[in-house]
This record gives C-alpha cells, sequence and structure tokens, in this order.
C-alpha cells in the first residue's frame, strides 16, 4: 500500500516535470515528438541510455523532426529548407491548466496505463519512447524512422534501458 | 532580424492541384497536410509580427487575416509589438 502511494507520487512529479519540459520545448501545446525530446531531460536517465544504445544523440532527433516536416512539404511541391519549416514558436502564454497537442495526450494516456504501471514501476523516461514504439505515423514516429529506426528497434532499446534501470 | 519568406521564392513549385494525394501514399499525404498546417501558422505569425511592427491594428490585422479581431487578438496576442 505505503509503495503503491509512493510510487504513484513519484510518477505524478515524473509526469509534471515531463510536462514542463516539454512545453518549454514546443513553446506552445507539445506533441509526442517534444515530450520524446523532454524525456531525454529526465533524471533517471533511461530516454538517454536508450538513445545511446541505439547510437541516435538528441540534436540527431531534432534535425530529423525538422527534416521529417521539409520532406512532406516537399512532397506536395514546397520547397522549404528545413528550419524553415517548422521553426519554433513564439512563446504563448501559459495557461492555468496544462495542455498538450492531442499527439502528446494520447502518449502520455498510453504511458500511464502501460503494463508496467500494473507491475508497480515508477515511470521513467524510457517508458515515453515505449509508449512512442507504438505509433507508426505520428511526428516522431516519422523522425525515428527518417533515421533509420525501426518501431522493434526503438522497444527494445527502451526495454533494455528500463530493464538496466531496474536491476 | 524579422524577415518574411517571400511567397515567390517558396511557393514556385506549388501547385496542389498537381499534388493531390495518390492513393498508394496516404500516410505522406497526411504527414503533409499537418506541415502545412503548422508552416501556416509560423508564417501567419512571422506575417503578424512585422505587421505589428509597422503599426498595423489589431483591427486591420483581423481584417486581412478574414476573422474577427477578437479572434485575432486571442490567438496572436502573445506576438510582441
Amino acid at each position: 500500500m505505503f509503495k503503491t502511494l509512493r510510487i504513484r507520487f513519484q510518477d505524478v512529479r515524473t509526469i509534471a516535470r515531463l510536462c514542463t519540459a516539454a512545453e518549454n520545448i514546443a513553446r506552445a501545446e507539445p506533441g509526442s515528438e517534444h515530450l520524446v525530446l523532454a524525456s531525454l531531460d529526465l533524471p533517471d536517465g533511461t530516454a538517454r541510455d536508450a538513445f545511446a544504445r541505439l547510437g541516435v544523440s538528441r540534436e540527431a532527433f531534432a534535425e530529423a523532426i525538422q527534416a521529417q516536416f521539409a520532406d512532406a512539404l516537399g512532397s506536395v511541391g514546397l520547397q522549404v529548407p528545413a528550419a524553415e519549416a517548422a521553426p519554433p514558436a513564439s512563446a504563448k502564454p501559459h495557461s492555468m491548466l496544462y495542455r498538450a497537442a492531442p499527439s502528446g495526450q494520447a502518449l502520455i494516456e498510453r504511458m500511464v496505463h502501460s503494463p508496467r504501471r500494473a507491475a508497480r514501476q515508477p515511470l521513467a523516461g524510457a517508458d515515453i519512447l515505449l509508449a512512442v514504439a507504438e505509433e507508426q505515423f505520428s511526428i516522431a514516429a516519422r523522425a525515428f524512422a527518417r533515421l533509420g529506426i525501426r518501431q522493434e528497434q526503438l522497444a527494445d532499446a527502451a526495454m533494455q534501458a528500463l530493464e538496466g534501470h531496474a536491476s | 532580424m524579422l524577415t518574411i519568406l517571400r511567397p515567390s521564392t517558396i511557393i514556385d513549385a506549388m501547385d496542389l492541384t498537381r499534388h493531390l494525394p495518390d492513393p498508394d501514399q496516404v500516410a505522406e499525404a497526411l504527414a503533409a497536410v499537418v506541415a502545412l498546417r503548422q508552416f501556416a501558422d509560423h508564417y501567419e505569425e512571422r506575417a503578424v509580427k512585422l505587421a505589428l511592427k509597422q503599426g498595423w491594428s489589431w483591427a486591420q490585422i483581423a481584417e486581412a487575416l478574414g476573422v474577427t479581431k477578437q479572434a485575432a487578438h486571442r490567438r496572436l496576442s502573445h506576438l510582441k509589438r
């Protein structure tokens, strides 16, 4: 009982930290790609570990996000340099309520209801990556695909990072 | 420095009627929709910033964007004059 409460309290703090970091990165309503970047800043280090296992850097993932926008615009004949395809938005005033873009909301929901939660494991950064690995068509999924990373590879790296953290 | 991309330089090749979604490439077409929305949002922000810098009123900006003054202000008032 006490352990469950302690884990839940820890999870609330992790989600709050994750959401704040994602909001600062997105400077608007964060999507799943911003939550991936935010997960790399979590102190548990599991998302960073998973990225290292995949041989991907934060910068490479951020560039892949921009590049997939440029690719998508290019597919309808709009030639825009990657940096101009989706430059950082202007900071919007913070609302009292946390609001994420639909892809970010869905990701947090999936993460919170993951089987690991049933096993009473505290949430960690790699849980975000595990949840993103279920996405096929999101911006985050397209960015990973652009880096040559398949869904299974991402899930495996996230699982290994989580297992390494738990042991 | 604030610059606006000149439409003539970026939309030269754009002819959406020639780029209607290919039934075999639905995922690409949907990704393009997302990218176009994001690009339009950023383009709007940059244009409105420039308009504010040149002294346009919110009423004028709203009229040019085809929205009400309240709607323009609610969505874009975080942009600094």
